[in-house]
């Protein structure tokens, strides 16, 4: 009943295209927010209050917008037309501000839109296909996807999921769980989370990477650079390529048993040990096995053709 | 589905292998030596008739193991080709209409394949081996992927 009074009390008045707004409401603790916004440049903060605030002005195409309580839910969705030739390309999209219950988790989509998000702990999920996302200091389940723009992210912790197929992603200073997935766009990542996993195509790998219980990297084509700083007990490392090349560098003090293996003229450069590199005998696959330490960690690595270079840090 | 019989199964197989079955060469030192020790030391026995066959259905078992592990590792990526070609070529004639989120996804595809190709090339030395049948796994999923996210259903009431 509560729910049925509040969402009556936020029935909104309609708002003509390109209209101000400027809304503030209660909401209750812990409700999800979820924003749907096809094109401007959204930033949503996260604060101490239990109230949600929505300033700015709407997209000029825009048909109003809804803000109501659902079940589990508050909605805030600015209407566009539904067919596609009404003119999406003219005009600006939306361009807004809204604080929301820090506590609250976030649930935001869109096309064409940029999105800020800041200072929020139960967890955010963003979906776009062409905007760019900045995020910092999130925590919680944290779920990010764009097709062709760019993810920049500082501090977030917890399970966080970055996807995108033609942007780049550049993490910093994460905790927590990582995964990435992308085809094309360069990821960049300098994390202290301890279970890494990374598929992409072809673009280019850069980790600097704290501690490390597992890691998983799986790429095509893409050229990796992978620092680590030390490895827990037992930590689990696996490297798949077809033709990208990998660069490892490990603590010098490492303690690991090594398998690589390339299966098609790949190149193996060893120099965290003497041990050398054997051709098989018949065919162009090569494959080097060795231990240093007390082999604590398991290393495997596979390349159909790439480069894999084993180096101290 | 009812249970394949392995008998029938190891007929079919020999049936449709190409490549002549032979032992490898380690083994053929081991039954040509075996053949040709003499047979000074051996003594009149009924005992070496069963050790004899014993060997032989050893052999027999050997290679039948080893054809029928050759034969499941080339089934299974065969197979795998044929299942993720099928949902593949699925997925194209369902998205043709269909505008793509992005302008280069076709480029990827192909480097999908160029990479698949690579592979399927490196099975060939090494058909048993596990990590190249994830790689192909991975490659051929990679493609759906990729199909299905540039053509995301989700956005198409744009």
């Amino acid at each position: 009943m509560k729910a049925l009074i509040l969402a009556m009390s936020m029935l909104p008045l309609m708002a003509v295209a390109g209209q101000k707004i400027d809304e503030q409401i209660s909401v209750p603790a812990n409700k999800r927010i979820f924003i749907d916004n096809q094109r401007g440049d959204v930033r949503v903060e996260g604060w101490d209050k239990a109230e949600l605030k929505i300033s700015g002005e709407l997209d000029d195409k825009a048909q109003g917008y809804r803000l109501e309580v659902e079940n589990d839910r508050i909605e805030f969705i600015v209407k566009m037309p539904r067919n596609q030739n009404y003119g999406w390309n003219r005009g600006d999209g939306s361009e807004l501000v809204i604080f929301m219950p820090k506590t609250s988790e976030l649930e935001l989509s869109g096309v064409n839109v940029n999105v800020v998000a800041r200072e929020l702990s139960n967890g955010t999920d963003i979906d776009v296909v062409n905007g760019d996302i900045t995020l910092s200091a999130i925590e919680g389940d944290i779920s990010v996807e764009t097709v062709n723009g760019d993810v920049d992210a500082t501090n977030l912790i917890g399970d966080i999921r970055y996807e995108t197929v033609n942007g780049e992603i550049n993490d910093r200073d994460s905790q927590g769980k990582l995964r990435f997935t992308a085809v094309n766009g360069d990821i960049k990542s300098t994390s202290k989370a301890q279970d890494v996993r990374l598929e992409n195509v072809n673009g280019d790998i850069d980790f600097t990477l704290d501690t490390i219980k597992k890691l998983r990297i799986n790429t095509v084509n893409g050229e990796a650079e992978v620092r680590i700083n030390r490895l827990l007990d037992k930590a689990d490392i696996r490297f798949e390529s077809v033709s990208g090349d990998a660069e490892f560098f490990f603590p010098d003090d490492i303690s690991a048993k090594f398998e690589i293996e390339a299966h098609a003229n790949g190149k193996i450069v060893n120099e965290l040990s003497n041990d050398k590199v054997k051709k098989a005998k018949y065919g162009p696959s090569s494959e080097l096995e060795f231990s240093v330490n007390g082999g604590d960690a398991d290393i495997e690595i596979d390349t159909i053709s790439g480069r894999i270079e084993l180096r101290k840090k | 589905m009812s249970k394949p019989d392995f008998e029938t199964f190891l007929a079919e197989s020999i049936n449709n292998s190409e490549t002549q079955i032979a032992p490898q060469k380690d083994l053929w030192q081991g039954i040509e030596k075996a053949i040709s020790n003499p047979a000074t030391k051996q003594r009149e026995s009924s005992m070496w008739p069963k050790l004899a066959g014993i060997a032989a259905c050893s052999v027999a078992a050997l290679l039948s193991v080893q054809l029928v592990f050759n034969s499941s590792a080339q089934n299974t990526s065969v197979a795998m080709s044929d299942f993720f070609a099928e949902q593949k070529q699925t997925l194209l004639v369902q998205y043709q209409n269909q505008p793509a989120l992005t302008d280069n996804w076709q480029q990827q595809l192909t480097e999908l394949e160029d990479a698949e190709r690579a592979i399927k090339q490196a099975l060939e030395n090494e058909p048993e081996n596990p990590a190249l049948l994830k790689m192909l796994a991975q490659v051929y999923q990679q493609q759906l992927d990729l199909i299905n996210k540039v053509h995301a259903p989700k956005w198409q009431t744009i």
